[in-house]
């Protein structure tokens, strides 16, 4: 008797040693739960956050919760363009000519963002051929104003002005229509520049010609100071142009 | 019986120990965790980091002892300080379908000074065993550990991103920093 009573006495001290430790171990720290000797104990404690401290106690063989924010459809960042064609109520959904704006819409969206914009590409290299070589013979225009070469080498000069401008304007707008990017942030990076070049590009495309026209005085008669300054507008459209595709490349 | 109970004692000691055993399941410390990823052009090399990540870690700081550890970071939130070329990524990962990336490790393997970790990564929706090897640095109040891993692109069926019509390499590495807070 008095031994079991010992047994007895000798079980409850083990008892109580084990559950004071248990209930120490869950005391001393929120996120300080022993998996290996408490199965029980880890099942209790699910999930105990401490936003203070920015740490969290999960269940082991599970991750953490999804670190994901849904994404948005669009950037906040739009461009002109994009902002009256691509938005809910822009002008390419009101017409029918895409559809509604949903994630489903914004994946095919994104192919075909992809597919104009490798076209911008090609486009880009046959207007930069076409560009170097509407400066060429431009250049041989001046270089013979007065001879008998003069006649032919301006209409090949005024045939790739024609194609670079055709070239040039199915390139931008291949840029300018294509849908909206998933991401766009407020930066200086290479695309930033790309399209910072495309201000001056595009503002020597439209003045090159104009001014050329302004060149040619009644009779064909040709005013070369003004001639001279479309020379000039040309070399700078064409330096700006290259140096907007080489600029990508970094 | 003086004997058997030191006995008795000793064990509920052990118990009460190894009820003690530091093996803690922490979250990484946001703002001091990060995943970066590097990508070879022929044109260029660039990074892209992210500190959307989570790492979790069941470890014994006691024993300096790294047990499991997962991660999940989202995917669109890497910055390469160029928004297009993150655009263009995130189309090829198909960021819309896919917009997490996660990490369960199966192994961790002590080495020298460093860890061989072991596990499966889902990445554009297929997942993959892949390894890593981590560099874990004991502070006294924080564990970082500094990761390294190499994937395949079109192992995970990602069509490779291209610039100029060439395409980057197909090597894609991973540097991640976890960093858990052990006081």
């Amino acid at each position: 008797m008095n031994n079991s009573m010992r047994w007895v006495k000798s079980s409850i001290f083990v008892c109580f040693i084990c559950s004071l430790g248990s209930q120490i171990g869950r005391a001393q720290d929120s996120y300080d739960v022993s998996f290996e000797t408490s199965v029980l104990l880890s099942q209790e404690l699910p999930f105990i956050q401490q936003d203070s401290l920015n740490i969290s106690v999960v269940q082991p063989d599970t991750l953490p919760v999804s670190v994901v924010r849904r994404p948005r459809l669009l950037p906040e960042n739009l461009g002109f363009f994009e902002r009256n064609l691509w938005t809910e109520n822009g002008l390419f959904r009101t017409m029918g000519i895409a559809s509604p704006l949903t994630p489903e819409s914004r994946k095919s969206e994104l192919k075909l963002r992809r597919t104009m914009l490798v076209a911008h590409e090609v486009s880009g290299f046959v207007t930069l051929g076409l560009m170097v070589t509407t400066v060429y013979y431009g250049q041989k225009v001046l270089n013979e104003f007065n001879t008998s070469n003069y006649r032919p080498l301006l209409r090949k000069h005024t045939q790739f002005v024609d194609a670079t401008i055709a070239t040039y304007s199915i390139t931008a707008l291949l840029s300018l229509l294509s849908p909206p990017p998933v991401i766009r942030r407020d930066e200086i990076s290479t695309v930033s520049i790309h399209r910072a070049l495309a201000w001056v590009h595009v503002t020597g495309m439209i003045l090159t010609p104009i001014i050329a026209a302004i060149a040619k005085k009644g009779r064909g008669a040709t005013d070369m100071s003004i001639l001279r300054i479309h020379q000039i507008s040309a070399y700078i459209t064409t330096a700006a142009f290259t140096a907007s595709i080489i600029v990508v490349t970094f | 019986m003086y004997k058997k109970n030191i006995v008795l004692f000793c064990i509920g000691c052990f118990f009460a120990a190894s009820t003690f055993a530091q093996v803690k399941t922490l979250s990484s410390i946001k703002g001091e965790s990060s995943a970066v990823y590097f990508m070879v052009h022929p044109m260029h090399k660039f990074d892209a980091t992210s500190k959307e990540v989570v790492f979790t870690a069941s470890l014994d700081p006691g024993a300096k002892t790294i047990k499991t550890v997962t991660a999940v970071v989202d995917v669109t939130s890497f910055d390469s300080g160029n928004s297009n070329r993150d655009s263009h990524a995130m189309e090829v990962i198909d960021a819309m379908s896919f917009p997490e990336t996660t990490f369960t490790s199966t192994s961790i393997v002590p080495q020298e000074n460093s860890l061989m970790v072991g596990g499966k990564l889902t990445f554009h929706g297929v997942t993959h065993d892949v390894t890593a090897l981590a560099v874990p640095e004991w502070g006294s109040d924080k564990l970082v550990v500094h990761a390294t891993m190499y994937i395949s692109l079109t192992a995970f069926k990602v069509e490779r991103p291209a610039l100029l019509f060439i395409p980057v390499e197909d090597t894609l590495k991973f540097v991640l920093t976890a960093a858990f807070p052990l006081k």
